[in-house]
């Protein structure tokens, strides 16, 4: 399968293959997941909307220098993420936040580590604009669009209308919508086949569940429980540690505090943490068993765990477990 | 059948030019044998009930009265039995939850024998330890799932179809704790309609309207009201539903049409106290179940040896109560209204003895099931589940109002561990899995395991004495005697104290200065409390109670015990005619 960087290019070229593209309809979900998902009303899912979104996914003409898409940072072959502890945009400049899994976010609540959008109507235009991203307006952004014919075309068979920065918003949000994982391990095993999981895995969610106490924030479906918690991590010196939450809300009771990411697909995708500091599933474990780092925020439930090696080997096992398929809903 | 029950309530529907129309509500069996975990016959010429005396599925004939058994158990399913039930269109078939020999509940259909004939042997639709309660809710219209919820480990609830020719389930939709109280088809099967937190951490709930392929959901019945059991009407598109809108819990129905509601919810019967409902016929007559009576707090004064009302001048509501250490506040937990199939709402209270003043603990947890007073008087453990898939023991800080978890067992049930103080307040004594005696040093995280018991038996009630910190706690056994134990602390070691020469153990605590101990037993003849001597040589019967509920204690001063008693009874209702005006 080519990669998302060599599609990105060809779609550059030849605009036409684009009309070739063939979408599952409707969107279906792989095991382990809901079959609802929460789409807005006025932005239903539909093939033609989640191709056009694929599309400007890959598409650099949304970065000001076209060097950067939403797929150079959050890369297909990658989980929809990188590899970096922190995002690197336009001109290598970096963030102070590591690159999240795009992956089951139509059944999200929040976006962004400290939930400053609403919905990924609102969250897939801010990399747009941002100026270590992609720094583009978004208004020139819909100029660029505008100016070639076939995204013209697309954009009125998708949407019934022109491209606008609206329609910009829909088309990409219906995309990120399509990208699902499930039917992993953990998931069949689940849904009722005891032999999906090794015994050290099954170890591994009675821990879960239990002593390690990971369910308290990773669970359901998704693994995440959607709100955010001060574990402690990256405490700066006081004065530049990332305000997290706080930053949106402005309550001092949410500072450090970052939205609870899914652990699907974790096992291939870190480095860990918003701010990417914890390289390996070991060293999260770890982190965890310490209680995380004292601050006057601290989650009440963060406490130290005192797990064997042979349970913290048992809980990254089941965190592998987690890995199963990732699509975008293209075929 | 009483007076009471003679006389039909008569309701106007309340609708403008309705005048002289009325809907009858009457009561259609009620009885020592009634329960409210099944449902109506779409044909109305059926109810499924369990049986109370075997665990049987079975089926009553509203018409005549005469039962009929669905299910058969073999003398090896002893233990097993039936639990929620719910009939396919054809009036024929029953799908139903049955706790099975592994010890959790799967889905199972089968059919009603012919009179005389041997009952079926059910087909297992849907067997899944992580999903290990179900509750099948309703049949497609065309008969070929079955709307289903699934409580999962982690304590998430799903709406699930299950194919009922076999075959693998289907997720729509998964929910938190907060799990639909009822579910239903739609009259065209498209959509899906059941009742959950009208938002994220609400007490009360709304309707909503799921689209059978998952693609939307609507809120159906809004509202600051508390509306649940939403249940769908074939005679004209729309859902009858509980509210406590008008002040009362009363059944309403609200018209739908393209998957919306039309116009404003109509009253049917109001003020019909704690119910539930359980299905419409084809008829469009529809059944309700309804719990009478309650439990309460009493007191046992152990000089006078006379049973009274706690509070002298006060009914206290309650399931389970204990007083504070220094004597003043009594802690209470309380049912609160949402009637339920299995487990009711519940909340936590405080109490002053002196003055009647009464305040709501916000302690975050899913389920209350017992309380204990930390022997401080700062805290309260709280033993259920929280809100974070965690069944077991929580610590409530009464001055700070945080609840943190300090025993948990992951194979627990909602009715979370058996869990009890060490006299100073120092230890927290639990069984884990039925065959461990835990000791938690609270200023440390660690459990320890001081005592395992063999297969086939099960630990039960760990309880520190004042007096040299004897443990004692209870061992039943595999031939079904319950012994009680003590353990020496300076030693280890464990000896038999005396056995129970009948009956279960259903509690155990030592009298505040460990001179005693109250032991309290259950058999088919209800619960009775004992006073054993500390070396087990004479066990002397407390007063009889009638209808005493288990989780009784010592008052602070060893003077007095408390528990609750009370009868609860069920009786299944219907409201009939509700729809002729509303056919047309």
């Amino acid at each position: 399968m080519p990669s998302a960087k060599s599609i990105a290019s060809v779609l550059g070229v030849g605009g036409v293959l684009l009309t070739t593209f063939a979408w599952a309809a409707p969107l279906e979900v792989p095991l382990g997941l809901d079959a609802y998902m929460p789409i807005p009303a006025d932005n239903p899912w539909t093939a033609e909307k989640a191709a056009l979104g694929r599309r400007l996914f890959f598409d650099p003409i949304l970065s000001e220098d076209g060097t950067v898409s939403c797929a150079t940072c959050h890369d297909p072959q990658l989980g929809f993420t990188d590899r970096e502890p922190v995002a690197v945009g336009i001109g290598g400049q970096r963030g102070t936040r590591r690159t999240p899994r795009l992956i089951n976010r139509g059944y999200g609540r929040l976006f962004f580590w400290d939930g400053r959008a609403a919905s990924l109507e609102q969250q897939v235009l801010k990399p747009i604009d941002n100026p270590i991203e992609m720094a583009l307006r978004v208004e020139d952004a819909v100029d660029r669009v505008q100016a070639d014919p076939t995204y013209v075309e697309e954009f009125q068979r998708a949407l019934g209308g022109r491209p606008s920065e609206e329609a910009l918003a829909m088309a990409l949000a219906t995309y990120v919508r399509g990208i699902v994982s499930g039917d992993s391990p953990y998931d069949r095993y689940v849904a009722g086949d005891r032999s999906a999981l090794s015994p050290s895995a099954r170890n591994g969610l009675e821990l879960f569940r239990g002593k390690a106490a990971c369910v308290v924030c990773h669970l359901g479906p998704n693994l995440t429980d959607e709100e955010f918690h001060n574990t402690g991590v990256g405490l700066g010196d006081g004065e530049t540690a990332d305000l997290g939450r706080a930053k949106v809300t402005g309550r001092e009771a949410d500072r450090g505090a970052f939205k609870t990411p899914t652990l699907r697909e974790v096992a291939s995708t870190g480095p860990y943490m918003h701010d990417g500091s914890l390289e390996t599933l070991e060293d999260v474990i770890e982190f965890y068993d310490e209680g995380g780092k004292p601050n006057a925020n601290l989650d009440v439930e963060m406490q130290p765990l005192e797990l064997s090696d042979t349970e913290k080997a048992d809980l990254v096992a089941f965190l592998k477990a987690l890995s199963g398929s990732v699509t975008d809903g293209s075929e | 059948m009483t007076l009471r029950h003679m006389l039909a309530i008569v309701i106007v529907l309340a609708t403008p030019g309705l005048a002289g129309e009325k809907a009858v509500v009457r009561p259609v069996w009620t009885g020592s044998e009634v329960n409210t975990l099944g449902a109506p016959s779409p044909d109305g010429r059926w109810l499924s009930y369990v049986d109370a005396k075997t665990g049987n599925l079975a089926v009553r004939d509203l018409r005549s009265g005469a039962t009929r058994m669905v299910t058969r158990k073999e003398a090896s399913e002893r233990g097993q039995y039936a639990y929620f039930s719910v009939f396919a269109p054809d009036s024929e078939q029953i799908a139903f939850a049955w706790f099975n020999e592994e010890g959790f509940y799967d889905l199972r259909i089968s059919s009603i024998p012919k009179p005389g004939e041997v009952p079926h042997a059910p087909t297992v639709l849907y067997s899944n330890p992580e999903a290990g309660f179900v509750q099948p809710c309703a049949f497609s219209p065309d008969g070929g799932e079955v709307l289903t919820l699934f409580f999962r480990k982690d304590n998430i609830s799903q709406i699930a179809l299950v194919p009922s020719a076999g075959g693998n389930a289907k997720p729509l939709r998964s929910l938190n704790w907060i799990y639909p109280k009822r579910m239903d088809f739609s009259a065209d099967g498209e959509s899906v309609v059941y009742d959950n937190a009208s938002q994220s951490g609400a007490y009360e709930r709304d309707v909503f309207l799921l689209a059978r392929d998952g693609s939307q959901e609507t809120r159906l019945v809004a509202g600051p009201a508390n509306e649940l059991f939403p249940l769908w009407t074939r005679q004209r598109d729309g859902v009858v539903f509980s509210s406590d809108r008008s002040g009362e819990a009363g059944v309403w129905w609200q018209a739908i049409e393209n998957n919306a509601p039309t116009g404003d919810p109509r009253l049917l019967a109001d003020a019909l106290g704690r119910f539930l409902l359980l299905g419409v016929t084809d008829s469009g007559t529809i059944y309700f179940g309804r719990r009478q009576g309650g439990s309460e707090l009493v007191r046992y004064d152990l000089a006078r040896g006379k049973w009274s009302p706690l509070v002298a001048d006060r009914q206290i509501a309650a399931i389970r109560g204990t007083i504070s250490p220094d004597g003043s506040t009594l802690a209470y937990i309380a049912p609160v209204a949402g009637e339920n199939y299995g487990v009711e709402g519940r909340m936590a209270r405080l109490y002053a003895l002196a003055g009647g003043a009464s305040k709501d603990l916000p302690v975050r947890l899913a389920h209350l099931e017992d309380l204990v007073w930390s022997p401080d008087g700062t805290k309260v453990l709280f033993i259920g589940s929280d809100r974070r898939a965690r069944n077991g023991a929580f610590l409530y800080d009464l001055a700070s109002g945080v609840t943190r978890p300090v025993a948990i067992d992951p194979n627990a049930g909602i009715e979370g561990v058996d869990a009890s103080f060490s006299p100073d307040g120092k230890r927290l004594w639990w069984v884990r899995g039925d065959h461990e005696l835990m000791r938690r040093e609270l200023s440390e995280r660690d459990d320890e395991a001081v005592f395992e018991s063999t297969a086939g038996t099960r630990l039960l009630h760990p309880r520190e004495s004042a007096r040299n910190q004897l443990l004692a706690f209870g061992e039943e056994r595999a031939n079904g005697k319950t012994t009680v134990r003590l353990r020496d602390p300076s030693t280890g070691i464990s000896r038999d104290l005396f056995t129970l020469p009948s009956g279960k153990l259903s509690g155990l605590a030592w009298a505040p200065d460990g001179g005693e101990l109250l032991v309290e037993t259950s058999s088919s003849a209800g619960l009775r409390l004992w006073r054993v001597a500390r070396d087990g040589q004479s066990m002397k019967a407390i007063a009889r109670m009638e209808h005493l509920r288990a989780g009784a204690s010592f008052a602070p001063d060893g003077k007095s015990l408390i528990s609750a008693a009370g009868v609860e009874s069920e009786e299944v209702w219907v409201i009939e005619d509700a729809f002729r005006e509303i056919h047309r």
